[in-house]
Formats: C-alpha cells, structure tokens, sequence
C-alpha cells in the first residue's frame, strides 16, 4: 500500500485500520499495515521509516499488506474494491479511499 | 458604452488613412502531418505535461472498458492528486548483464553497482527524434521491469539458461538482463523489454525481432521444482505448455499464451496487442502502455519518469526488421492482393481488428477476462518469413501450413482454398515483406 502524506506540521502517522469493502460498499475483513517505509529521493528507494514527516513535507511511503484471506475464491478476484485507510496524523484520524482490483494471479510475464 | 463606442468610431474615421500595405500572400502554417515526426513529437508534448490529456488518451485508447487490463488503468492511471500519478519517480541505476559479470553471477552473486554508477537517465529531455530514440533504446535495454528472481537462479545453470532461451552475443552480452538497485534497496538481476522482444542470431542482437527461444514457463517451472515452491501440478502442466516463444500475459486465470510478437511496424498499426485491447490513434497510447507497463511489472510501487516512457516508445515506433534481399515476387503480390490484401491493408500489411468469431481462431484471448475485446488485430507481415510460429497464439509453425487446406487448427481460411503453385507464389512474396 502506498500513500502520499503531506504534513503541514511535523506529525506521526499511524495506520489505525485498513479495510476492503466490495462493490455495494459493505465491508469484507481489515488487513494489517506492517514495515512502513518511506521512499527516498537520494538512495532512490524506499528505506526503513519511523512514522514521522517533518513539518511541510510531503512523504511517499509504503506498507506491506497482510493477504486478503478473506478474498479466496476466483469469482472474487475479477472484481473492483475499495481500500478504505483509516490514518492518524498528528493524532488526527482521516480516512481515504482507493478503488483497486484484485487479480487472480499477477500477469507471469508483464506485457 | 454606446458614447465611447461612437467616440472610437469617429476616432477611427478621423485619423490620418493609414499607409497602403501591398498584397501578401496569406500566410498559412499547416499542421505537421498526422505519424510524421514532427506530429508525434508535438502529441509528446501532451503526454508530458498535462494530466488531463493523459487521462482522456487512456480512456479513449482502451477498447473495452470492462476487461482487467483496462479497470486496473482506468482505476489508477492519470488522476493528477491521487493514483499513480502520486508514486515515486524511479530513474533507476542499472547495468547490462555482460561478460565481465557472467563467473559472479553464475556463482549466485549478485555484483554490488559501482558506486558512481549514473541513473539511466540525466534528467535531460531530449528535443529531436534520433535523441528519444537514443534514450528510448537504453530504456529498452536498460529499465528493469522487475527483479526477476527465476532469471537469478537460470545465471547459475548455464545449460538450463541456454535451454530457456537466456540468449548471449558473441561479446558476452545477456540482451534482457541487467543488474541493478531496486526500489527496496536491495541489488537484483531483473529483466527488461530486450528479455522478450530482442533475439541474438549469427552472435548479433536483433532488437525488435520476437525471442521464439524464450521458454518462460520451462524457467519458472524448474526453479519451482527445485526449490519446492510448485504451486499445484496444474500449474506445472499449463506452463510447460507455453513451450518456447509463448507466454501468458493475463492477469486472469484463463489459458490464453500468446506468441511473443515482433515490434516491426508498430507505427503504421492503429491498434495494440493481439486482442486490439488498446487503440493506437496517437502516440500518446503506446507512450501510456508503456507508463503503465513500467509500472504495473514493478507492482506499482514507483512509476518511470514519463519521458523514459516515451522515449520508450519513440524506439519502438524506430524498430525495423533486418534487410534482406529478394527478388520481384509479381504472382505472388497479385495473389496478395487478390486474397489478403483486404484485412492486411497498411503499410506494414498489418490492418483493423476483426471479431473473433469471423476469423475462427481459438477465441480464448478474445474472449478472456484480461484482455479480451472479442476481436483479433490482424497482424502486421514485416519479415513474416521469419515470424514463424503463426497466428496470436503460435499454433501455426509454417507459412506453408497457414495457407494449406489440410490445416487441422481453426480459423483463418484466407489463402487456404489456393492452388499448390498459388500457395508457394503467395508464399514466396511474402518472403519478400
């Protein structure tokens, strides 16, 4: 999972939840957000993050995703979802949404 | 108003008379020709800097909206402030796997970059076409479009690797693998456009031409086996009967492989992939598959800078197959006119999409949840003598047995109900393409 944060003060960010709802809206299961990083410009890769953005700074960073067990069957992967990500910044919650789809398997050869 | 407007009206009329001009003749600046150099160059302009012209290109390019191919875009691509659009710019450090590296690699070792090794690209924009064809030819070469851990393990297994098509010039290099840092940090052999769609020959590396070597499925299927991570033995089997040249490039479960095509002509083709899955009206289409490519092979944690992308394109539309000499072929060329030359009518004798049930050749792809359109572009014919095997699917291992009567797979009857000498005259012209 990727985010763009911008922070108007120095902040901590917190992922409080992440949850995936179908295409009617209702909600099938939450996944966890683990080993935050942070891309960096300079070493052009993402790095080792401790969850805080300075003050008017914008941070590009990345969660690694628990698996959606709760998505199992074929007929379910040829579908859109919402990812529904519940943050607090700066002891701030916020939500955003993204739609994404979930594929069966990723393309073995990208084309 | 009306006061001040009389006033400007007597002003007008009071003033001295202005000088008389002599006649010019009208100057008219003319818009630069559609696929001329100068108008691809100025669509590039729209490509990289503005957003909304991105976005409304995607959505027209894409011919069927509900396929998977098209949802992952149309949910991700070209949004300005969220999407993709918002992904880190990745202008990665990476070299070419050659000689030098072979012992090290072949051991398991990954060689360390040198430290002051450049990112591919300086951050220039190139202003004329031979300088994007220049940049877009390292990017072919050079981006990575993923780390490739199968390729890792082939470098250790020299006979497997030449088994599977992991090709070598005669100068050591390995078109399609590079060694480079990944966006995790972490340096990894990854593979490139070159992997797929550049083929060594006579110790040459042919860019653009198909690698009917590469068996993808064979490498994926033996690492698995050797390292116990086989899924299921349906897996095994599916991929093991790609064989050489085919691959699956759907995100779906479908069995559909392709045959890995030749990039010849691609400028002269209005639409893209074998399923026509995207239309190719302005460049600016092939420039945002390439984007999303880039960025979708690398799990859309980065995306590239766009005018990688572009340059990207702007080699692929230079791409041209190998000359070749042969002679005046004029049955033949009537014979082509007379029965191909309706479906195959541009200038690289490729032509529209057709829909899958008139051309009657396994509808799988066309049909599929990934890419499909319900429809087959029909191929271009540059250097078909050397495109073999035929059809999308690579069903068909000769010209000879495209156009025989006796064919047993389906579809395409066009050229099939000639005459045998008809056959060989049609086939001896299209061995001139």
């Amino acid at each position: 999972m990727q985010l763009s944060i911008a922070a108007g003060d120095a902040a901590t960010v917190q992922i409080k939840s992440v949850e995936v709802l179908d295409e009617k809206g209702a909600s099938l299961g939450t996944l966890s957000a683990t080993k935050p990083t942070r891309w960096s410009a300079t070493a052009s890769a993402y790095e080792a993050w401790d969850e805080n953005v300075g003050a008017s700074q914008t941070a590009l960073v990345s969660y690694v995703l628990s698996q959606p067990g709760f998505i199992d069957r074929y007929d379910s992967h040829d579908r859109m979802y919402t990812v529904k990500v519940t943050a607090s910044i700066g002891g701030v919650e916020q939500a955003l949404t993204s739609t994404v789809m979930v594929v069966a398997q990723p393309a073995p050869m990208p084309t | 108003m009306k006061s001040c407007a009389l006033i400007a009206v007597l002003a007008i009329a009071c003033s001295d008379p202005a000088p008389p001009t002599p006649p010019t003749e009208p100057i008219t600046v003319s818009p630069p020709a559609p696929w001329s150099d100068a108008w691809i160059l100025e669509q590039g302009t729209k490509f990289l800097g503005d957003t909304s012209a991105r976005r409304a290109a995607l959505e027209a390019a894409l011919t069927n909206h509900d396929n998977m191919y098209s949802r992952i875009r149309i949910a991700a691509y070209g949004l300005g402030d969220r999407g993709w659009d918002l992904l880190p710019v990745w202008n990665p450090r990476s070299i070419p796997v050659d000689a030098a590296q072979t012992p090290a690699l072949g051991r398991g070792e990954i060689p360390a970059l040198p430290a002051d090794r450049a990112p591919l690209w300086n951050g220039v924009t190139p202003t004329t076409m031979p300088e994007w064809i220049a940049l877009g030819r390292r990017v072919f070469f050079e981006y990575p479009m993923r780390a490739e851990i199968f390729m890792e393990y082939a470098l250790t297994e020299p006979a497997l690797a030449s088994d599977v098509g992991v090709q070598r010039t005669k100068a050591g290099d390995v078109p399609g693998l590079v060694v480079f840092a990944n966006v995790d940090g972490e340096t990894r052999v990854g593979i490139t456009c070159a992997i797929c769609h550049s083929n060594v020959k006579d110790g040459e590396d042919i860019p653009g031409q198909a690698r009917r070597s590469f068996d993808y499925g064979k490498l994926r299927i033996t690492y698995d086996r050797v390292h116990g991570t086989l899924r299921s033995e349906d897996e095994a089997k599916r991929m093991m009967s790609w064989g050489p040249g085919r691959a699956d490039v759907t995100e779906d479960d479908d069995e559909d492989p392709v045959a890995i095509p030749d990039l010849w002509g691609l400028r002269d083709q209005r639409w893209l992939t074998q399923a026509g899955t995207i239309r190719h009206e302005s460049p600016v289409a092939l420039a945002i598959r390439q984007e999303t490519q880039l960025t979708d092979s690398n799990h859309a944690l980065v995306r590239p800078p766009r005018e990688l992308a572009w340059a990207l394109a702007m080699y692929i539309y230079s791409l041209k197959p190998p000359a070749h000499e042969s002679a005046p072929q004029p049955r033949g060329a009537a014979l082509f006119t007379e029965n191909c030359a309706r479906c195959h009518a541009n200038a690289a004798y490729g032509g529209t999409t057709v829909s899958a049930a008139s051309i009657g050749t396994d509808p799988a792809l066309a049909t599929g949840k990934g890419r499909g359109t319900g429809k087959y572009r029909v191929p271009g014919l540059l250097d078909v003598r050397n495109g073999a095997p035929y059809l999308h699917h690579g069903a068909v291992v000769s010209l000879d047995e495209l156009l025989s009567p006796a064919r047993t797979e389906p579809g395409h009857k066009a050229g099939t109900k000639l005459s045998a000498d008809d056959r060989a005259a049609l086939i001896a012209f299209l061995e001139t393409l």
